[in-house]
């Protein structure tokens, strides 16, 4: 099961990187808000805060990269006409769609790069991390549990014939109640709560605690808490889509 | 009704509920209204926290910038898909008058455009206590609506998406 999960995470990587739209979504984008952050920042009350504006621009592409690639994964299989076959292969279908999944977030580590090189060379961004070794190990369990959350999605949207509309929906608002990059002090009480059920609000935490100063292990320690609870949620409702496009005959159906 | 209005009324109607993939209630609530909705608040929020602008900044400046979804990606769109749907030729090819063609198609997107601006600013008045002047509201549907139509007619880069009218410059912080 290590080698299946280990090649199917390469092999969807490399996908993904030869895709523009994901260059674009995990590169790009995160520079534009990145740019964005570092001028409102400055021109702010916050000049000092360019490596935290950074890092959650960093973020924000992980949190695109697994919202559009986990989303829309099972309905791509099944514009791609490989959806069957993984479905019958003797390997569990959850273990398939899992290395997808995490490879969805792993090319958002592109962006946390992007915006870091970014800020450095055009903004003057300090580099220096309080906690280099742990930022290095927050940084991975970070982009695992939004993997493992990419399994949820993928498992959820597939049942829904509006899901891109939610992938759409999804972007902006969980950037927000996450707090990459404002401090959910400034939110609703009612924002709280929420957000301590997301994988990102505890990874960006973590990353952030890592590189400023401050609690890492607490983060590091809810995301492998939800990564824990997302696999097995989506687990179950992998099988319930397996059973369902079975009963229904809908495997193959676009 | 002559030929022209009717390709620029009846055609543009037919083409927008054609071609216009995001028209579906779910669709539309969603992309059309709920992101631009999310990202007033993002960047109001944001702007709050970064401090040196006041929410209005943000608030004109992004209820603004959300027609662009409607102006440029509707068109866009509508196009395209006219295109990959295999109509762009026989389009082409018909004697019908080309600029009635093109800017019928163009119409529903402008009203749309308007629609999700708007939107964006009665959203603001209910959710971040955005209560501009009234003597502004006709600058500021003047803005609104050269953005809207000008995406729709000129390549894009050439919008005044960032226009701003005056009178909107007090630093007002709410809830801050």
């Amino acid at each position: 099961m290590a080698r299946l999960l280990a090649i199917g995470w390469l092999f969807h990587l490399k996908n993904l990187t030869n895709s523009l739209f994901f260059v674009l979504i995990s590169v790009l984008q995160p520079i534009i808000f990145a740019t964005i952050a570092f001028f409102m920042f400055r021109s702010g009350d916050r000049p000092g805060g360019l490596l935290y504006a950074a890092l959650g621009a960093g973020l924000m592409g992980i949190w695109s990269s697994t919202l559009f690639g986990s989303g829309g994964a099972i309905q791509w299989q099944r514009w791609q006409g490989t959806l069957e076959v993984i479905v019958a292969a003797p390997a569990r279908f959850l273990w398939v769609m899992l290395p997808l999944t995490v490879s969805t977030a792993s090319i958002g580590l592109y962006s946390i790069v992007a915006t870091l090189f970014w800020g450095r060379v055009f903004f003057g961004v300090p580099l220096r991390f309080e906690h280099p070794w742990l930022f290095a190990l927050a940084l991975p369990v970070t982009v695992l549990s939004l993997g493992l959350l990419g399994l949820v999605l993928a498992s959820t949207f597939v049942l829904y014939r509006q899901a891109n509309a939610f992938s759409n929906l999804l972007e902006y608002p969980i950037w927000l109640v996450t707090g990459l990059l404002v401090p959910l002090s400034l939110l609703p009480g009612w924002v709280e709560p929420l957000s301590w059920v997301l994988a990102p609000t505890w990874g960006m935490e973590a990353v952030r605690n890592a590189a400023l100063g401050g609690e890492v292990w607490p983060g590091i320690g809810m995301c492998v808490l939800l990564g824990g609870i997302y696999l097995a949620l989506g687990s179950l409702l992998m099988q319930n889509f397996e059973r369902l496009a079975r009963q229904r005959a809908t495997l193959s159906l676009t | 009704m002559s030929p022209a209005l009717r390709v620029f009324f009846v055609g543009g109607r037919i083409s927008y509920r054609a071609l216009f993939n995001w028209i579906s209630p779910g669709m539309y609530v969603a992309t059309m209204l709920g992101s631009p909705l999310f990202q007033i608040l993002f960047f109001t929020y944001l702007g709050r926290y970064a401090g040196g602008q006041s929410d209005d900044f943000f608030i004109v400046g992004n209820a603004v910038q959300v027609s662009a979804m409607a102006g440029i990606y509707g068109m866009v769109m509508g196009i395209a898909n006219e295109r990959q749907f295999g109509t762009l030729s026989p389009l082409l090819a018909t004697p019908a008058n080309r600029l009635a063609i093109f800017a019928g198609r163009g119409l529903p997107f402008i009203v749309n455009g308007l629609a999700v601006s708007t939107f964006g600013f009665l959203s603001a008045w209910a959710l971040l206590d955005f209560s501009p002047d009234p003597s502004v509201l006709p600058a500021l549907a003047v803005v609104v609506t050269i953005t809207v139509v000008v995406p729709d007619k000129v390549p894009p880069g050439h919008s005044p998406v960032t226009a701003r009218p005056p009178g909107l410059s007090e630093h007002r912080r709410a809830n801050d």
